[in-house]
């Protein structure tokens, strides 16, 4: 009796043990796909050479079957490129130095306060997909898009506009986006140094807040690290941080008319 | 999460808003103790008007080194307050495109040579003096007030010739004749801050988002402040405006006219129009079967029988705008509760009935009371910077003289010759030849009756904005005795067929007077110096002037026997001005814009005297001075509340009405088709128009960097279902042909505008692809104004694909 129920007792065991590992290995097994295989062990060697099943251009594939699955030869088409090695390598924790954060920012503006161009192509369709990503600061790995500072403002390609032609949609293969022409226009890219009243006391801002209303937009966590807070968790900027004098004289405030007296005869 | 994200929206657009009020409240932040850095960035700043289009922003000029080196948009300025679009932040950079010309050039056996300044205004005054009555002067809504003056006088006070024409007839000519049509007299009775009252904004045709972004953000923005807007965009193709609509409707070219008719029809089959409003400020007319400014008395029987047939089914199958959405417009038009305003430009003004949809937008804002209180406008918008304040108020038309005066008027013509001190008769009292026909006697031979042998272009380029080029423009060439001068700053396709050139100061190298769409008129001052020997348009006319005034030319003497164009300084005696060393010896544009001043109050549109200009960010006339001496400008124009002009009680007072009892003019006039309507040859609706990034011909955004590569080309854009029917894919090219003509063109699918099927766009900014050799010449006819938006095209795959965008030589 004892043995006959032992014996029964391993083999309920033995049968649920078998049981399992098919079970997941099956659903293991549908899980990996083709791709996955093939890839395994040869990512450094794209794009892949498959050979005999590959498509050419208009004929739809033919199908097959499971069994045949491995052998048929899916994967990129004529056309795939990688551009693995395009991408930027990560950089963690970048410590930007103040002359590169400037000469980026030159690079991409006409003169200090124009709005910076789009470094990127754009949807022409849809402007307002520019918030998806510019809303609030967004960081992926090392690409940090930049949110927006003047959030009142929401047509954003009434200002700004891509420096990389019409975009997205468009096959710019055929075309040759030469330049019209030369221009000499040299804008004034000085910045103005902010003050202190006294060591350690907060600094002035040295710029108009116009259209930078939301100073998080570059000197929040995500902002480029010279100019970045040291104080994330203070919101009300501007209790301790005022627009320097300066500022106010070559710029804006209510401005006193006439602007050139010498000239009203 | 799309609350999520406007919650965030509104609660930093309101920690932005009290920023900036804390600013505004504590002004310069004069309680600090910082010592004060004077000038820290060795900038000068100054005022100007913006160079591009009507909307009129203010922008502050910074200049170091006799060159401009940074733009702001000036906060203080109620049009933009502190905003500018991306034409307006990069604006500076249309001053230093390497290709400015610099010299003056003379076309010598069939190339383009330079020569001295005396050389070229000998060969004006030359041509002018032996054949003045065969000389025209084509302009410009971009010349500014003393420039547009200083030809008007020249040529209609001079020359007793009256062929002067701005391109602004190929603009807004059809908005003139509807204002003048409706309210006896031209011009918005409202202003932008329509824009800032109105609940509903209805744009008809109108593509505001990217043809006057800041406009358009001026609306848009008060969501963001918490406030609620319903925009309304009938079109005939998405845009970027229709984005931001809550609305779009979407109608077949031409039937706008129909909509409007429906709306109107409603409102009175329903009961829903205002009673009171018509009763007490409104008379009928109707269209004649000739079309005529004035039309044919009517009555509101009349009115409403004729509308009678526009019921919602009807005008639905016409314009395939649901007949639910025709009776929801009607019933927005309806309620009394809300202000309503209508925008449109050139989708309404460039049109065969132009003049006709100008007409009923202003009648169904009359019938229904929508008209009269901030919010409540019909606003019609100018694509020039001085469309306004030098084409319509200077009235450098063929027909008219300045201050709303006619040539054609035998007391107007008396007034003017008073104020300009000419002997009796002295002003022709034929009207001059119109653009379209100015270009078409240019462009037939001297022996079959083409009576303009010369034409000066100033501050335009028509050899790329004419509509049907080949006909209106490029036939000239070859043909003997016709001389083409051009005062330009770039190369452009009208330079290219000049046989004279003359090189041009810009926008802030020169004094200059803009007015914009709201009526407001703008002064800026000279900040840098031309390059090379360019020089102000100003000069050139009054050189030209005195070149005959020493050829012993009658016609440029006073009745005095004094130079047209004399100016005396302090001291009484006369400032040789004629002479460029002595040009800005003292303010001519002063000079010039007090003389003019005069000719603006006879129409009630007075204007501020020069030196209360400069101390403003631009007036809207009419300016008043009141008791205690200031001068005081006018927002809205024939309403009580605001215009000195009207009279106490009277509310709403037209008090140029053209019945002459203070009413406007409500005008029934049908809905007709286009005059070409696509067919089994030519079965697309070919559209043209602007774009965000340039301006008009892109001869100024096109040299600038930043924008230049934004928008490199034009392209076609058109549905992909009819891309796909022609085996057209983005990028390919397309041959877009027309009776008048073939270009080819990149397709652009899913792009920036979406056209439904059976419709195509292009834009006319580019030189190289020349959409205007293929548009119809077809014109409104009471304005002139040719239809650019609505012609017969086909829409085929070039055979074989080869880059077009090649740069092709300039001959």
């Amino acid at each position: 009796m004892i043995d006959f129920y032992h014996s029964k007792k391993a083999a309920t065991l033995t049968v649920s043990v078998v049981f399992v590992v098919s079970l997941s290995g099956f659903f293991m097994g549908l899980r990996q796909t083709v791709r996955e295989t093939r890839l395994s062990g040869e990512l450094s060697g794209l794009p892949l050479e498959t050979g005999e099943a590959r498509q050419e251009s208009g004929a739809a594939p033919v199908a097959v079957s499971y069994s045949q699955l491995a052998s048929a030869g899916f994967g990129p088409n004529a056309s795939f490129r990688s551009e693995m090695s395009s991408l930027i390598p990560p950089q963690s924790e970048t410590v930007q130095e103040r002359p590169e954060v400037i000469a980026e920012r030159r690079a991409r503006r006409a003169f200090n306060g124009a709005p910076p161009v789009v470094p990127h192509p754009i949807s022409q369709s849809y402007s307002v997909t520019c918030l998806g990503c510019h809303e609030e600061a967004t960081r992926i790995d090392t690409v940090v898009s930049p949110g927006i500072s003047h959030p009142v403002y929401q047509s954003c390609t009434q200002c700004h506009v891509s420096s990389e032609g019409l975009g997205t949609e468009w096959n710019t293969g055929t075309y040759r986006l030469s330049p019209f022409g030369q221009n000499r226009f040299t804008g004034h890219h000085e910045l103005m140094p902010g003050e202190r009243a006294y060591d350690d006391s907060p600094p002035t801002i040295p710029h108009v807040v116009h259209m930078r209303q939301n100073c998080n937009s570059c000197h929040g966590p995500l902002g480029t690290s010279p100019i970045r807070t040291t104080h994330p968790e203070r919101k009300s900027c501007m209790q301790c941080h005022v627009p320097g004098t300066g500022v106010e004289k070559s710029f804006f405030g209510e401005s006193p008319f006439p602007f050139r007296p010498e000239l009203i005869k | 999460m799309n609350v999520d994200r406007r919650q965030f929206l509104k609660s930093t657009a309101m920690a932005a808003a009290v920023t900036a009020a804390h600013q505004r409240a504590y002004g310069a932040f004069d309680n600090t103790e910082l010592s004060t850095a004077e000038a820290a960035d060795g900038l000068t700043w100054d005022k100007a008007p913006c160079r591009f289009c009507g909307t009129g922003c203010h922008v502050r000029v910074g200049v170091k080194d006799n060159k401009v080196v940074a733009i702001q948009g000036e906060q203080l300025a109620e049009v933009n307050q502190g905003l500018l679009c991306v034409k307006g932040y990069h604006v500076g950079g249309i001053l230093y495109g390497e290709d400015r010309l610099k010299e003056p050039m003379l076309r010598k056996n069939g190339k383009l040579e330079k020569v001295s300044w005396d050389e070229a205004l000998e060969a004006i005054a030359q041509r002018l003096y032996d054949r003045p009555e065969q000389f025209a002067i084509y302009g410009s809504g971009q010349w500014t007030i003393p420039e547009g003056y200083s030809a008007q006088k020249l040529i209609k006070g001079g020359l007793s010739n009256n062929h002067i024409d701005p391109n602004a007839r190929l603009c807004m000519a059809s908005a003139v004749t509807g204002f003048l049509s409706t309210q006896g007299v031209d011009e918005p009775a409202g202003c932008y801050t329509d824009l800032d009252e109105c609940d509903v904004l209805i744009m008809w045709g109108n593509n505001p988002a990217e043809m006057h972004p800041v406009l358009f953000s001026r609306v848009i923005d008060r969501r963001s402040k918490g406030e609620e807007i319903t925009l309304i965009d009938m079109g005939t193709r998405r845009t970027r405006t229709t984005e931001y609509c809550d609305e779009y409707l979407e109608f077949r070219p031409q039937t706008d006219l129909a909509i409007a008719n429906g709306i109107a029809h409603l409102l009175l089959k329903n009961g829903t129009y205002d009673q009171r409003f018509v009763e007490r400020f409104c008379n009928f007319r109707k269209d004649t079967d000739t079309p005529s400014l004035f039309g044919e008395v009517s009555s509101l029987e009349e009115y409403t029988e004729l509308l009678a047939p526009y019921t919602p089914e009807y005008v639905e199958q016409l314009s395939g705008v649901p007949a639910g959405k025709i009776r929801y417009l009607a019933e927005l038009f309806g309620n009394r509760d809300l202000r309503i305003t209508s925008l449109w430009c050139m989708g309404v003004n460039q049109h065969t009935r132009g003049t006709n949809m100008n007409r009923l937008i202003h009648g169904i804002h009359m019938l229904s009371g929508h008209w009269g209180k901030p919010g409540d406008a019909p606003t019609s918008l100018t694509g020039q910077p001085s469309a306004c304040g030098t084409a319509r108020e200077v009235g450098t038309l063929a027909h008219t003289l300045p201050g709303g005066r006619l040539v054609a008027k035998e007391a107007h013509r008396n007034d003017s010759e008073r104020i300009w001190n000419l002997p009796d008769g002295r002003i022709n009292p034929k009207p001059g030849y119109h653009t379209i026909k100015m270009w078409e006697q240019f462009c037939t031979p001297t022996e079959s009756g083409g009576d303009i042998s010369t034409i000066w272009v100033q501050v335009t380029n028509p050899g790329q904005t004419l509509p049907y080029l080949k006909k209106y423009f490029q036939n000239h060439r070859g043909l003997k005795d016709k001389f083409l001068i051009v005062s330009e700053v770039y190369p452009t396709a009208t330079t290219a067929m000049a046989d004279l050139v003359l090189p041009a100061a810009m926008w802030v190298e020169k004094n200059g007077i803009y007015g914009n769409s709201e009526r407001r008129t703008q002064q800026w001052f000279k900040m840098v110096d031309p390059p090379g020997n360019a020089r102000d348009d100003t000069w050139m006319t009054i050189a030209v002037a005195r070149k005959l005034f020493e050829m012993g030319y009658s016609g440029m003497k006073d009745k005095d026997g004094e130079f047209l164009f004399d100016v005396k300084d302090d001291a009484g005696n006369t400032v040789p001005i004629w002479e460029w060393e002595h040009y800005y010896d003292i303010n001519v544009d002063k000079t010039l814009y007090e003389e003019y001043r005069a000719f603006s109050f006879m129409k009630h549109k007075d204007l501020a005297p020069y030196d209360v200009l400069v101390e403003s960010r631009g007036l809207r006339w009419p300016v008043v001075q009141d008791a205690n001496g200031t001068w005081r400008e006018t927002p809205f124009r024939f309403m009580e509340f605001s215009d000195p002009y009207v009279e106490p009680g009277k509310e709403i007072q037209f008090y140029h009405s053209v019945t002459q009892d203070d009413r406007g003019l409500i005008w029934f006039c049908p809905y007709e088709p286009a005059t070409e309507e696509p067919d089994d040859s030519y079965p697309m609706w070919l559209c043209t128009g602007r774009v965000l990034e340039h301006w008009h011909t892109g001869t100024m955004t096109r040299r600038i960097p930043q924008l230049h590569n934004a928008m490199p080309h034009a392209y076609v854009e058109l549905h992909p279902d009819d891309a796909r029917d022609q085996g057209l894919a983005n990028g390919d090219i397309a041959v877009v042909e027309t009776r008048r003509g073939k270009i080819e063109l990149p397709v652009w699918l899913n792009g920036r505008g979406h056209p439904p099927r059976g419709s195509i766009f292009v834009p006319f900014f580019d030189e190289h692809l020349l959409i205007n050799e293929l548009t119809l010449g077809d014109v409104d006819p009471i304005s002139k104004e040719p239809d650019y938006k609505k012609c017969a095209a086909v829409v085929y795959k070039k055979p074989v694909q080869k880059p077009v965008l090649e740069e092709q030589p300039r001959s």
